[in-house]
This record gives structure tokens, C-alpha cells and sequence, in this order.
């Protein structure tokens, strides 16, 4: 029933639909901003960015009026809304746009009722609306959008920068097929947990075992290749977008090659610097490395540790060894302790602590506890590792004993075999003094013979602190429990004559205590002397527990000095030696006072030498030996010498590279490339400047400057030599040489 | 004589005079007979027509005023005012000043006829050898003085010296690598010293004040030595000498005695040959023979021999030998057995055999004695080294002294091989573009070539076997001179023209000081004729046969 609407009626049919469009309008354009901004964090280009916004925008629009039924409007929604709102038009308004000839009289009466009510209300009509909640809502998702437009993150802002002046740079000498982006994405591995990024520079600093990949896009399909390190070249697809990925295990460096009309275009090298792994950093904090406690103390320790890692550490504990027993029955049990605190190692930063009960470990009074704190990281394949030094824990034995040795019993009955460190110096002194009386020869003589002595003495303590190596000097060690009661006479001087052997031999300090006591039977096989109990550790030197750390660190100081003693002794400047002789000594009292130390006579006196048999043996079937040695290899870098000339020819001004210096250029090229893997920091610049050398794109500005970058990379790779003689040449005049040869005739 | 004009007739002058006026007769005899208008004018015509003809053959020339021969040669500094009054006097005099010529060469032009030169003075080859004064001007500010060593050796300490001429400041030497030595001049001497890492050819710069110049220098590489060496028993020293010498590249070849007739040989970079015997021939391979705790009593001969041919041997004394020194050395007893020997700013004591040697040469020294010497045998050298141990500073980390000490000693023994060519350009630097080189060249028959070019080379009259030639570098940069025979090869530096002005300048005083003379030699002016050009005459004489073909017919 389409009916024309009387003529008040239709202006405001008009204003209704103008304030519905007007609404549905605005929140449409508003929800269409939001869309734009929301697609601002996604990284899409800019037609998706709008043929998304616009179809958002006009199916919200196309629904919004659906359910407005802007679509649907007819005659009799204007006529429910008036007479809804106005009851004074006695729900009549239908009448009004009713064929006046299809009413019956009661309608007509009303309607012309009801018109004269409508002209008079006409004015105060006004059409319900959303108005004010619509521009609220449209003003709410405006906020938001311009918020999310502020905020969003500068997805294409990374090709800014370096890696777009780069591609101009390039593209600079290029006719043909440009370079329009490269994409570096460097993927770190996946323990480590770090998001894949692109990098803002060609220029890579990359995790241990990233995935970088390459994405390379050209304006047209053209042929190219990554080239790595100089030497692996990587073809790439012929498309005009190419991708490359490759897992980056070492250092190195990289360049893009393209073909463009026939010509190879060469970008410059970039680098690819690698970032290691660390292996975790372990430290324990609250303890010293040697502890010692009387059995009395409560017997907890707590270890506090504190553990580092670059990236994730996957687990830790204790390894705690207890040493029990002495002599042959040393027995070492180890036992692998987790950490009380936290229970599950993980993180970057952990702070551990575990409490040992030395009890519940089993010590007992002379034992020890070593341990120390491993650690690995989160590292695949193979994680990192790494441990502390190991600390000392000692409980210590309450049945100690005291020892007194007689003196002025030994008698030096054994020959000198084996002088101490008092000895040597005073021969030393004495052999200063009487240097004028002797000869050159028989001064030598004797410095050397101290010198050996001297070493002897060395490799006698050295053995005590794990040495084994050079043990065949000097006989067994003799431990404490060896010595019984049944032991003659002789065996009694032989052992007491050590006696006068030491450093302590002319009575010049106190007295030292004596190992060997009276005790010593009483205790029996019970003895738990630690020095017997540690006597058979094959320990490395580093590591041997003959005695406590401050004692190692002594007779490591000793022995050090005593190498230099007998370095001079040797060389003939016993003055030079005289120094080191007396700080070895001073050591060794110190040591002597800690710790009882045994050194046993030993040598081997070799028969005199008869001069007259020198040389006179039967040697019929000894043949002549013949020896061929050579200089040893050394990298030497031609192609660099010969550029080196290069270079010096073109600082005269001749900016003219011909094709022979281009090719030795390039050669240089590639031996500096060699030497840039071992260090790309150090020479990338040069392989660079010498890349546009070659292909003579240095400026004119830059010129020089570019030549003496070359010039002193040059010359700190070819390798310097020493002082050499060298052979003369000289031409002589045919009567001069007949002159010299006849000289002094 | 001195006379305005000379002829240079080919024919005497008097039968062209006689033939001349013969025709003359009967030409002007034929005009008067032929009754024509213009008689005189047509005689006159003959008459020059005839003198022409003459003049064609007499050649005559006519003599510039005989004191405007001198010239006076303005050279860069020179003095103004003494210039004005020179010019004063000798207002004739012909004036030139070099900064207007585009080359000096067009100098030549007027070699004989200079009579002063004023400012810093005019390479050699444009002046006269006598016969003109010198007004030298102040020398410009710069390097007046260089001297560079013969030859550079990479690895090895090298000194360069010279003359400042200017305001103090601060002279840097640098090389490739970058700065190397740097001293603080005033006017004087100064001394620069470097170690040349690399051999080739380099441009090393001298800096004062931000002024650079080129220093063109050539560093050649150690050229490896043939080394026999003897012992009876291996020692300690012996072993760090030849490990020494093979690490640098040297071949060595080391026999020790074993037992009576067995040897230890050992092959340092060179193949393994029999040796069993020294003989003469077998030490011509070698350029350094050490004697080390052996006398080689048996084969004395062969290496006495060997050393008139030029042979080096050094001999490394045992203690029971040092009272009666074989080869004829002469030493005295001294108490020392220590030496201190300097090295740099080091001194370090080396135990050394308590003798001294006084009439020998030395290799090294301290205040007190002769460490190590030697004494001519012919052609060779004989020397000893009585430092007995030195390998301790190798083990003190003071391996350079080492190497310094043995690298003195063994490249003075060692023999000077024999080349067949040697070149020398005798000029000094600078000499720039397009200037003459002299070349002197000592070869029996020499083939030398600058760059490419065959050099044209003159014998000397008198001297067998020693040539000379001039050559032109037409760039500036490195140039090389070649002897095509044995490939002995020469390179020189040839700078840019702004460079190195005050040590040309120099150089150019020094020149031209030697070669002007006391006084001045006016009478011996030679007059010089300009020859009136021939072309004249004949158009003189075209003229005057056209008159008199023209004359009938007007």
C-alpha cells in the first residue's frame, strides 16, 4: 500500500532517514578507522590495509543499516513512531495518508480531526534518534584507533636506515636489474628462546647456530649468488625474489653478486660476527677452600653458590668426594648432591645453597671432604660446562702427636750425592769466592755440576707435589709406617744422617719436629698420618694432595725458584743464581715448619772419563749420519708483495689500474680474505677499499686515504722477518780482482 | 778577425766576383742595344738581378755585435736589484729568466753565450764549462742535504741524514705502515733511523709543517748464503748458529766429527751431496766456511786457496788453540773473559776468550778490544769471533742482539759474489722529467735498456770495460735500468717538478758553483754571423728579371 504521503508528513519521513544515515555513517567511518589502525600492527601491505578497511567499514555499514531498515522503510514506520510518541493524534496518524475515498464517515470525521491536531502539534515534532549514544560510540572508537595508530609498532621502519642507503648504494652502479629490499631474518636457536628478528644492517651479529635467512628482491628475474667467506659461493633462484637460509657456525663474512646486462655487480663484504655461548660462571661464596673443623663443631657446612648464564641453565649440583682411611686402604667415595634451594635449577641468575651433613656423609675425624659445583646450560646439541675449583673440607684429628729427635747423632757417612738447598749455596759462595783462583773451565765446571744438584734437589720435592714423571732420580719415598723397631743399626744412620741433608743443617733455625716419633709405634697400623694416607694418589701435579693448599703453594713457589737457581747455575753466573738459591731456601724452612718433608739421598756417580779413549772405539759399522732439516713453512703472502708495488705506483698519481694490476690486486684479494677469516674485524675495511679498487669506483676524494688503508693493512699482513745477513754482490773491475788475488802473496 | 760581414761561399769568391761582372757586361751591352725606353732603369735592374744571382752563391753573412752575445740567466731567488744594476752595465746583454721558459732545456739555446747566472743556478748540462759568474741567491727553505743508504736491507736498522735549512720544527719520517721516526729539527743536520719491515720498492714521506715530500726508497730482501760449517764436537753454540741460519733461510751444511773417519752431515735448505773431502773446488760453493773447535789442519791448503778466490772463513776458537792462533792471527793475553757490547740502547755482558787482537779489522768491538775481527787473504776474508757464548741471549729473549751480532759477523766474511754488470746513475736526486740521467755502466759487454729503450752506450777512451750513457725519463714515478746480459737491474725514483725544491736548489748551486769560472772571459767572445737569407736575394732577383722583361712592352 504505497501511498504518496501528504505533504507535512514527508519532510519529516526526509529528516528521519537523514539522522539514521547520518548515524549509521558515522560509526561506520569510525569502526572503518579502527579496522585501519588495528591493521597498522600486523604488517600488511598498504592495498590490503585498504581494501580491508573499506569492506569492514561497508559490511558494518550495509548491517548497521539492515537492522536500522533503512532498507525496509515504508510510510507506516514514520506513522507508528508519531503515533507512539504523540497521543494527542489518537493513534489516527494512519487516517491521514489514507485514500480519502476509501473511508468510512467516522474515519473522516477523524481525520479531519486529527489534521487540524497535526497542523497544530507540527511544529513541536520531533523524531526519536540515537544521536547523541552514536557520536559517543564513534568518539570512544576514534580514541581507540588514534591510541592504536600511536602505539603501533614501526613494522616498516627497519628497511629505513642503513639497509635502504645500502641498496641505493649498490644500486648506484647498476643499469638494469636493481635491487629493490633485502630481508635479513636471523632466527637464534631455539633454546635460547629469542625472538626471530630482522636485522637493520647487512652487517650480521649473530648468535652460535642461528638461521639466517636471506631475502633478496630484484626488479627483475636475473642470476645471482651469496658468497661466503670467499671461497662458498651459493647460487640462487632465478626468480625475482630469491631466499637463502643457512645455519651461521662460524665467523666470517659475506658478499651479494648479481648479474645486470652481462656485468657481475659486486656488493662490498659484510661481516658475520658470531656471539659464543658462554659456558656457565659458577662461584661459591661463603666458603674458603680450605676448611678445617674440630669434630666438636656442629657438623653442617651450607655451600652457598651463585650461577650464571648468557642464556638458561639446565641443571647444577654438588659432587662431594669423601676420602676415609690412610695408607694402602685410602678409599674415596663421590657422591653427586642436589641443591636444597632452589629444588630446580633454571634461569639466568639462580643463587643455590645446599647444606652437607657431614655426618650423614660418613666423615670422621682425619677425613676429608672435597667438592665442587658443576653446571651445564641449556646449550643442544652439546651444553656448556663448567665446574669450581674444588674446596677442601677437613675434619681434623684430635690424636695428634708431637715429635722430638735427638741430635748431633747423624754422622754423614753417605757421599754427596744429594746436597740440600744450604749446601748448594754455600758452594755457591764459595765458588764466587775462589773464582779468580780457578780457571774459566773449572768454574764452569762447578756451576754446572751445582747446576745439577741443584736440579736434583728440585725434582726430589717436585715429586711430592704429584711429579711423578722425573721419579727416576731418586729411590722410593719411605714413609713414616715403614720405620719399625726392628730396624738395624745401619738402616737407623742411613735414615737419621737425613738429618744433616737438610736445609736446616748447620742448626741456623729451630729445630724442626720430626715426623718420625715415639708415638709412632704406640698408634700402630691405626696411625692416620695424612701424609702416608695421600702418599699414593696418582694425581696430576696440579691437583696431588700430598699436603694442605698453603703448603702446595709453598713448594710450588720453591720449585719455580728453583728452576730459575739452576737456570743461571747453568748458564755460569752462580752471582745470578745466589738470589733464587736463598729464596728457595727460606720456602723450604717455612714448608719444614708446616709439614714434614722427606728427601731422600740418592744419584748416580758416574765413573771418571778417560780422555785418551775419546774418539778411539771401533766405529767400522757405524755409519755417517746425514740430517736434512729446512726452514720451517711460513705463510708469505706473494700476491700482497706484489700489490704492495701496485699500490706504491699508484700513490704517484697514475690513477690508471691496468689489467695485470687488477689481477694481482684481486689475488691480493684473496689472500687477504684468508687472513680476514682469522680476524674480519682487523681486515674486512681493506678486502672492501681493494673490492673498489679493482672495480674503480673509488672517488676522487677518497682516493688517498682509500691507498693508505691498503698500504698499512698490507703491510700487517706480510708477515715480518728478523735480522738476516745477506749476500754482497759487487762487480768488480778485472784488474782490481787480479789485484786482491795476488794480495799478500 | 773581426768583421761585419763573412762569406760562406762554396766556390772562391773571386771566380763568381770575375763571372759576375762578365755578365754583367754583356747583359748591359744586349739592353743597350736594343733601343728600348727605361736604359737606365733596365741597367739598374741588371745590376741587381746580377748581385742576387752572386749573393745565391757567396752566401753572405753578417756578423751581431759582438757584446750582445752575452746573456744573463735569471734563476728562481735571484737577487733584483743586483740584476738591475748587471743589466745597467751590460744594457747589450741578452736577459732570459727561467721562470719564463716553458722547459730549462731551452736554455741550451744559449749554452756559450752565458756570462752570469743569478739566483739558485742552472743544472749542469745547460751551462758552459767556463766563462761566466755566479750570483747565488739564499738557499729556500727545506731539505738542503740527503743522504740515503746504498742499499737497504729489509729487517735491519737504517739511517737516513741531512741537512735542514729553515725555521725549527718537528720532521717525521713515514712509511707504509704510518709514522716510523720523527725529530725535531733547527737549522742543521738531522738524523732519522727505521727499521724497513717489507722488501719492495716504497714511497716513504718526510713531513715538516704539513709539507710532504716522497722519499722513494728500495728495500731488497736478504739474499740467502752458502755456510759450510766444521766442528769436532757438536756444541751448544754451533746448534743455535746453524738453527739460526736455516730459520732465515740460509743452506747450510754442518759435519761433525763422529769417530775418525765418520761424520755427521746435516743439510740446512740444500740437498744432500757427498762431501767427504774439502777440497778448492768444493769450497767455491760455499760463501762462508766456519771453523768451530777444529783446525782443519789437513785441508789448510784447499782453504787457503779458496780464500785468494774470495772465500769467507770464520773461525770459532777453542781454548787450547788460543795460544797459537792458526791462519796467522796474533792475539794478546788480557784478563777480561767477559765483554760488554752495545746494541741500541742495550748493553749486555757476553763471556769472550781473554786474548785481544789489535792489527786486525774489526766486526765488533767495545772500548777495550777487538770481540771479533778479521784480515784480508786475497780476496777472501779470514776472521775469528772470540765471544764464546751467545746463545744464552736467545734463551733471555734477547734474540735480537743475537741476530744482529752473527748477522755483522757473517755478512762480513762471507764472500762477495762477482756480478758481471754494475750500473750507477751518477746525477743526484732529484733529477726530474725530461732531465738528463748519466749513466755509468762497468760490464764487458754491456746491452743496457732504460724502461724499454736500448740505452746507446760510449767506452770509455782509456778505461777497458767502464761505459757511459744519457738517458731521459719522460714520467715521473719509478723507472728501472736493465742489463739485458745477466739481468742486473737498477731502479731509480724520478719525483714530480714541485717537489724536493731546496735539495735542488742545492744540488743546482753546488752545480753550477763548480763550474763558473774566477773571472770573466770577454775577449774569449767568439763573434757569431747570421746568414742573411737566401730568400731575400730571390725575391729581389725575381723582381728585377721581371722589370726587365716588363720594360719593352710598356
Amino acid at each position: 500500500m504505497k501511498q504518496q504521503l501528504p505533504y507535512r508528513l514527508k519532510p519529516l519521513q526526509r529528516s528521519y532517514i537523514l539522522i539514521k544515515v547520518v548515524e549509521v555513517a558515522t560509526l561506520c567511518l569510525a569502526i572503518g578507522l579502527l579496522t585501519w589502525a588495528l591493521l597498522g600492527w600486523i604488517n600488511v601491505s598498504d592495498a590490503t590495509r585498504w581494501i580491508t578497511t573499506i569492506l569492514v567499514a561497508g559490511l558494518s555499514a550495509i548491517t548497521m543499516a539492515y537492522f536500522q531498515r533503512l532498507f525496509a522503510l515504508d510510510s507506516n514506520l514514520l506513522i507508528r513512531i508519531l503515533n507512539n510518541n504523540y497521543p494527542e493524534l489518537e493513534e489516527s496518524v494512519d487516517l491521514l495518508v489514507s485514500d480519502e475515498a476509501e473511508l468510512n464517515l467516522v474515519q473522516r470525521i477523524q481525520r479531519s480531526r486529527i489534521e487540524k491536531k497535526f497542523e497544530h502539534i507540527y511544529p513541536q515534532i520531533k523524531i526519536p534518534n540515537n544521536v547523541k549514544a552514536t557520536s559517543k560510540t564513534a568518539a570512544a572508537l576514534v580514541f581507540a584507533s588514534l591510541m592504536l595508530m600511536a602505539f603501533a609498532p614501526d613494522v616498516n621502519q627497519t628497511e629505513q636506515g642503513p639497509l635502504k642507503q645500502e641498496i641505493e648504494k649498490l644500486n648506484a652502479q647498476v643499469e638494469e636489474t636493481k635491487l629493490e629490499s633485502i630481508l635479513v631474518t636471523i632466527t637464534p636457536p631455539a633454546y635460547m628462546a629469542q625472538p626471530t628478528h630482522t636485522a637493520n644492517d647487512l652487517h650480521l651479529v649473530v648468535p652460535e647456530g642461528s638461521t639466517v635467512s636471506w631475502k633478496i628482491t630484484f626488479n627483475k628475474p636475473a642470476s645471482a649468488a651469496l658468497i661466503f667467506s670467499g671461497r662458498d659461493s651459493v647460487a640462487l633462484a632465478s626468480d625475482k625474489v630469491k631466499t637463502y637460509t643457512r645455519k651461521i657456525t662460524d665467523a666470517g663474512f659475506y658478499q651479494l653478486v648479481w648479474q645486470d646486462k652481462g656485468n657481475w655487480i659486486l656488493s662490498d663484504y659484510y661481516k658475520i660476527e658470531i656471539v659464543k655461548d658462554q659456558p656457565p660462571k659458577l662461584d661459591i661464596t661463603n666458603l674458603e677452600q680450605f676448611t678445617k673443623f674440630a669434630f666438636a663443631q656442629p657438623l653442617k657446612v651450607e655451600v652457598k653458590a651463585s650461577l650464571q648464564d648468557d642464556f638458561e641453565l639446565a641443571e647444577a649440583s654438588v659432587i662431594a668426594t669423601v676420602s676415609k682411611g690412610s695408607g694402602e686402604s685410602v678409599k674415596f667415595r663421590e657422591e653427586r648432591l642436589k641443591f636444597d634451594s632452589p629444588p630446580r635449577i633454571s634461569g639466568k641468575q639462580v643463587q643455590a645453597a645446599v647444606t652437607l651433613d657431614l655426618i650423614k656423609l660418613g666423615l670422621e675425624p682425619g677425613d676429608e671432604l672435597y667438592f665442587y659445583v658443576e653446571a651445564n646450560d641449556n646449550k643442544v646439541p652439546i651444553s656448556n660446562y663448567s665446574r669450581t675449583e674444588t674446596f677442601f673440607i677437613a675434619i681434623q684429628d684430635t690424636t695428634q702427636y708431637s715429635a722430638v729427635e735427638d741430635e748431633g747423632l747423624g754422622v754423614d757417612l753417605m757421599p754427596e750425592y744429594f746436597r740440600s738447598q744450604r749446601q748448594i749455596i754455600i758452594d755457591t759462595e764459595k765458588l764466587l769466592k775462589e773464582k779468580k783462583k780457578i780457571t774459566t773451565q773449572q768454574f764452569k765446571f762447578t756451576s754446572n755440576e751445582l747446576g745439577y744438584d741443584q736440579k736434583v734437589l728440585r725434582l726430589r720435592y717436585g715429586q711430592f707435589m704429584g711429579e711423578e714423571f722425573e721419579d727416576q732420580i731418586g729411590g722410593a719415598a719411605v714413609s713414616p709406617a715403614d720405620l719399625d723397631k726392628d730396624e738395624t743399626a745401619e738402616e737407623t744412620v742411613l735414615r737419621l744422617s737425613h738429618q744433616h741433608d737438610t736445609e736446616n743443617e748447620h742448626n741456623l733455625v729451630e729445630q724442626k719436629k720430626a715426623t718420625v716419633d715415639t708415638h709412632d709405634h704406640e698408634h700402630g697400623e691405626d696411625e692416620k698420618d695424612p701424609l702416608a694416607a695421600f702418599a699414593h694418589q696418582h694425581d696430576d701435579g696440579e691437583q696431588a694432595t700430598f699436603f694442605v693448599e698453603s703448603v702446595r703453594a709453598k713448594l710450588k713457589a720453591a720449585l719455580t725458584v728453583m728452576w730459575d737457581a739452576e737456570l743461571y747455575l747453568r748458564l755460569y753466573e752462580p752471582e745470578k743464581s745466589l738470589p733464587y738459591q736463598y729464596t728457595a731456601l727460606k720456602l723450604l724452612k717455612e714448608i719444614s715448619n708446616d709439614s714434614r718433608i722427606y728427601v731422600h739421598r740418592t744419584g748416580f756417580d758416574p765413573p771418571p772419563l778417560k780422555e785418551e779413549k775419546r774418539l778411539s772405539g771401533d766405529l767400522a759399522e757405524v755409519r755417517s749420519y746425514t740430517g736434512i732439516s729446512k726452514r720451517p713453512d711460513q705463510q708469505d703472502y706473494p700476491a700482497i708483495r706484489q700489490a704492495q708495488q701496485v699500490l706504491e705506483k699508484l700513490i704517484v698519481g697514475n690513477k690508471n689500474l691496468t689489467d695485470k694490476d687488477k689481477l694481482v690486486l684481486t689475488q691480493a684479494g684473496n689472500e687477504l680474505a684468508a687472513a680476514a677469516l682469522e680476524q674480519p674485524g682487523k681486515y674486512l675495511d681493506g678486502l672492501s677499499v681493494l673490492k673498489k679498487l679493482v672495480e674503480g669506483n673509488v672517488p676522487e676524494t677518497e682516493w688517498q686515504s682509500s691507498i693508505a688503508v691498503l698500504r698499512k693493512i698490507f703491510m700487517q699482513v706480510a708477515p715480518r722477518a728478523q735480522e738476516s745477513p745477506s749476500e754482497k754482490t759487487q762487480a768488480v773491475h778485472v784488474l782490481d780482482q787480479q789485484f786482491l788475488k795476488n794480495l799478500n802473496d | 778577425m773581426i768583421s761585419a760581414i763573412q762569406f760562406n761561399a762554396q766556390v772562391p769568391a773571386s771566380v763568381v766576383i770575375t763571372v759576375a761582372v762578365l755578365l754583367f757586361a754583356i747583359f748591359s751591352w744586349l739592353e743597350w742595344k736594343r733601343q728600348a725606353r727605361f736604359f737606365y732603369a733596365r741597367l739598374i735592374a741588371l745590376l741587381i738581378a746580377i748581385l742576387s744571382l752572386t749573393a745565391f752563391v757567396l752566401r753572405p753573412a753578417y756578423s751581431t755585435n759582438s757584446d750582445s752575445a752575452g746573456v744573463i740567466v735569471l734563476t728562481p731567488g735571484y737577487n733584483k736589484s743586483s740584476a738591475d744594476s748587471l743589466k745597467k752595465i751590460y744594457q747589450h746583454y741578452h736577459v732570459v729568466a727561467t721562470e719564463q721558459l716553458d722547459k730549462i732545456n731551452q736554455l741550451l739555446e744559449y749554452k756559450d753565450q752565458i756570462r752570469f747566472v743569478l739566483g739558485v743556478g742552472l743544472p749542469a748540462y745547460v751551462l758552459p764549462d767556463s766563462g761566466f759568474n755566479f750570483l747565488a741567491s739564499p738557499l729556500p727553505t727545506g731539505i738542503t742535504q740527503l743522504q740515503v743508504p746504498a742499499k737497504l736491507i729489509a729487517n735491519r736498522k737504517a739511517s737516513l741524514s741531512g741537512v735542514w735549512h729553515g725555521e725549527p720544527g718537528t720532521l717525521t719520517l713515514i712509511g707504509p705502515e704510518g709514522k716510523i721516526d720523527s725529530t725535531s729539527v733547527s737549522a742543521g743536520s738531522f738524523q732519522l733511523s727505521f727499521i724497513p719491515q717489507q722488501p719492495g720498492k716504497f714511497l716513504y714521506e718526510l713531513e715538516i709543517d704539513g709539507k710532504k715530500e716522497l722519499l722513494p726508497l728500495e728495500i731488497h730482501a736478504p739474499k740467502p748464503l752458502d755456510v759450510l760449517i766444521l766442528q769436532q764436537y757438536p756444541s751448544a753454540e754451533i746448534r743455535y748458529l746453524k738453527n739460526f741460519l736455516i730459520d732465515q733461510g740460509h743452506r747450510v751444511v754442518v759435519r761433525t766429527q763422529i769417530s775418525k773417519n765418520n761424520f755427521r752431515f746435516e743439510f740446512g735448505n740444500r740437498a744432500p751431496a757427498t762431501l767427504s773431502r774439502i777440497t778448492t773446488e768444493a769450497l767455491s760453493d760455499f760463501d762462508l766456511l766456519v771453523l768451530a773447535n777444529e783446525s782443519a789442519a789437513l785441508d789448510e791448503a784447499a782453504i787457503k786457496d779458496a780464500l785468494r778466490t774470495g772465500l769467507g772463513v770464520l773461525w770459532l776458537p777453542s781454548e787450547n788453540e788460543l795460544g797459537k792462533p792458526p791462519l796467522g792471527f796474533e792475539f794478546v793475553k788480557v784478563n777480561a773473559d767477559t765483554a760488554l757490547v752495545n746494541f741500541e740502547d742495550q748493553t749486555v755482558t757476553l763471556s769472550a776468550w781473554p786474548v785481544n787482537a789489535r792489527k786486525d779489522f774489526a766486526i765488533i768491538k767495545n772500548k777495550n778490544r777487538v770481540l771479533a775481527g778479521y784480515k784480508r787473504l786475497g780476496a777472501g776474508k779470514v776472521g775469528y769471533q772470540l765471544l764464546t757464548e751467545t746463545y744464552p741471549l736467545i734463551a733471555k729473549g734477547q734474540a735480537k742482539i743475537y741476530n744482529h751480532v752473527w748477522t755483522n759477523v757473517v755478512e762480513t766474511l762471507a764472500r762477495i759474489s762477482a756480478q758481471s754488470t754494475a750500473m750507477k746513475i751518477t746525477n743526484s736526486f732529484p733529477v726530474y722529467p725530461d732531465e738528463p740521467l748519466n749513466i755509468e755502466v762497468l760490464a764487458t759487454n754491456p746491452e743496457v735498456y732504460l724502461d724499454s729503450t736500448r740505452l746507446p752506450l760510449l767506452e770509455h777512451a782509456v778505461i777497458d770495460n767502464l761505459w757511459s750513457a744519457t738517458a731521459w725519463a719522460k714520467e715521473n714515478g719509478w723507472h728501472q735500468i736493465l742489463s739485458a746480459t745477466d739481468s742486473v737491474t737498477t731502479n731509480f725514483f724520478v719525483p714530480d717538478f714541485n717537489s724536493w725544491v731546496a735539495l735542488r736548489a742545492a744540488n743546482l748551486q753546488k752545480a753550477t758553483k763548480e763550474k763558473a769560472g774566477g773571472s770573466l772571459k770577454f775577449e774569449a767572445d767568439k763573434l757569431s754571423y747570421k746568414t742573411v737569407s737566401p730568400i731575400l736575394f730571390f725575391v729581389l732577383f725575381v723582381l728585377a728579371i721581371g722589370f726587365l722583361w716588363l720594360a719593352p712592352k710598356l
